[in-house]
């Protein structure tokens, strides 16, 4: 046996422990988080589900009768490109095109009027998404639907209130659909800033980049429109620093029940002077940010439909 | 118009539980997936990192055009020939100095097809790329260079 030496003992490093700014912080974040958490799941009324499915599935219904959808058949294989969800889906006739998208406004008819309409607002939605996918399958990343697809998936998990509930009957399950779609159009117009700062700075809105924007834009109203616009000293600067805070600002916007409504006015103002100055089409957004903004931010419910039977006990 | 009176809840405790978590698990993870692709700079139909004109513009700037060369010297653009589909799939161009001669020959027979061009009387097509500078009075681009990026033999 031998003897062995007693190990010499090594101090503990000592952690330094946090600041008290940063505790704060980190308590202030938390509460808050917590606090979102809770509104997210507080029972909501009925009425208020019932309007944002059913505006959302008009605009898809907009959207799905108010193009020509067969024009994608025209686009040959070749120029396919299928790195997205719809690639699987194998090129369609004209016929099959045209199929989905009565199959889809008749399937929004039904979820407006409240027949079985989850699963036809199901329905709506998928049509919708294939044929806009399709459509976005020739290489240019296409912005007009996404919008609207995002909001209708997180709606496909809703539990719709059914044709013999009370309007002004809550529950948790009619609460969080609303308030989820909220948060994904006050997400998705936030993304849209910040990475405008993230790619270029605070100079996308202060620099000349708006005027160039529009001298290079194509609008319905002819050059001379965008051009007048673009050579008025700081008007660029100014629409360009406007859209950017309403952007970056959607969430506080939209968490804040009283400036929803006034949200889905600039949204469409911003919206409408883009289609006016570059003739680019937005109203896919303009409609969805309106049909979810509009009946959360209202303090009242809109007369219609005027009473509910009493729910079966 | 009042209502008829309506009960004022009607949640069961553990109906309540399994829709909370239903409703955390869609509105965080519909968030977090766009945040993420946002992140990471995904753009895979109908996700996307968000980048609406997130470039600021200049007066300089950079376009491509597609032109097929025919037989006897004559240059056609395909752009404007090819219509609304052509002009949709134009972002496609880039692809082709980076995809082999069997894909490139695929795409540029399409391309000829949908502009009406028969690729019997075309010697070869040419992918142009052209900068300009544009004056800020009139709007006029003027060009102050063009290359050919890549060519096809149909």
């Amino acid at each position: 046996m031998t003897a062995t030496a007693p190990e010499p003992t090594v101090p503990e490093p000592t952690v330094p422990a946090p600041p008290a700014w940063h505790r704060r912080a980190g308590a202030a974040v938390r509460g808050a988080a917590r606090r979102l958490d809770a509104r997210l799941v507080a029972p909501g009324p009925a009425w208020r589900l019932r309007w944002v499915h059913a505006l959302v599935a008009c605009v898809i219904g907009l959207r799905l009768a108010t193009r020509d959808w067969t024009q994608i058949a025209a686009r040959p294989d070749a120029l396919r490109v299928r790195a997205n969800v719809v690639g699987w889906i194998p090129d369609l006739p004209a016929a099959a095109l045209v199929g989905l998208q009565v199959v889809g406004v008749v399937a929004v008819v039904l979820a407006v009027v409240r027949w079985r309409p989850r699963a036809a607002f199901a329905v709506a939605w998928v049509c919708y998404t294939v044929l806009a996918g399709l459509w976005g399958s020739s290489g240019k990343f296409l912005h007009n639907d996404v919008l609207t697809v995002t909001v209708g998936a997180v709606l496909l998990f809703a539990a719709v209130p059914g044709r013999g509930t009370p309007p002004r009957a809550t529950s948790v399950r009619w609460g969080w659909p609303p308030r989820a779609a909220l948060a994904v159009v006050a997400v998705v117009y936030c993304l849209t800033g910040v990475q405008k700062l993230r790619h270029s700075g605070l100079g996308w809105a202060l620099s000349d980049n708006m005027a160039w924007v529009l001298r290079q834009g194509t609008s319905p109203f002819g050059p001379a429109f965008t051009h007048a616009i673009a050579d008025t000293p700081w008007l660029p600067q100014l629409l360009a620093t406007g859209a950017l805070c309403l952007e970056l600002t959607a969430p506080i916007l939209l968490f804040v029940a009283w400036t929803r409504v006034p949200f889905a006015l600039a949204v469409a103002a911003m919206h409408t002077s883009i289609w006016a100055c570059l003739g680019l089409d937005y109203s896919a957004w303009v409609l969805t940010a309106a049909a979810v903004a509009v009946p959360m931010g209202l303090p009242w419910r809109p007369p219609w439909p005027r009473r509910g039977r009493v729910a079966p006990a | 118009m009042g209502d008829v009176a309506v009960p004022a809840r009607v949640d069961e405790p553990g109906d309540e539980r399994s829709t909370a978590r239903r409703a955390r698990l869609v509105t965080y993870g519909a968030v977090g997936a766009l945040l993420a692709a946002a992140l990471v700079q995904v753009d895979v139909w109908p996700l996307t990192a968000m980048r609406l004109f997130s470039n600021v513009r200049t007066d300089h700037g950079a376009s491509t055009s597609l032109v097929a060369v025919g037989l006897d010297g004559s240059r056609t653009d395909l752009r404007p020939a090819g219509g609304a589909i052509l002009a949709t799939t134009s972002h496609l161009f880039d692809d082709l100095e980076r995809a082999d001669d069997a894909r490139a020959r695929e795409m540029v027979h399409a391309w000829l097809d949908l502009a009406g061009v028969d690729p019997a009387g075309v010697d070869r097509v040419v992918l142009e790329k052209a900068t300009w500078v544009m004056a800020p009075d009139t709007g006029a681009r003027h060009e102050t260079g063009r290359e050919v990026v890549a060519e096809v033999r149909p």
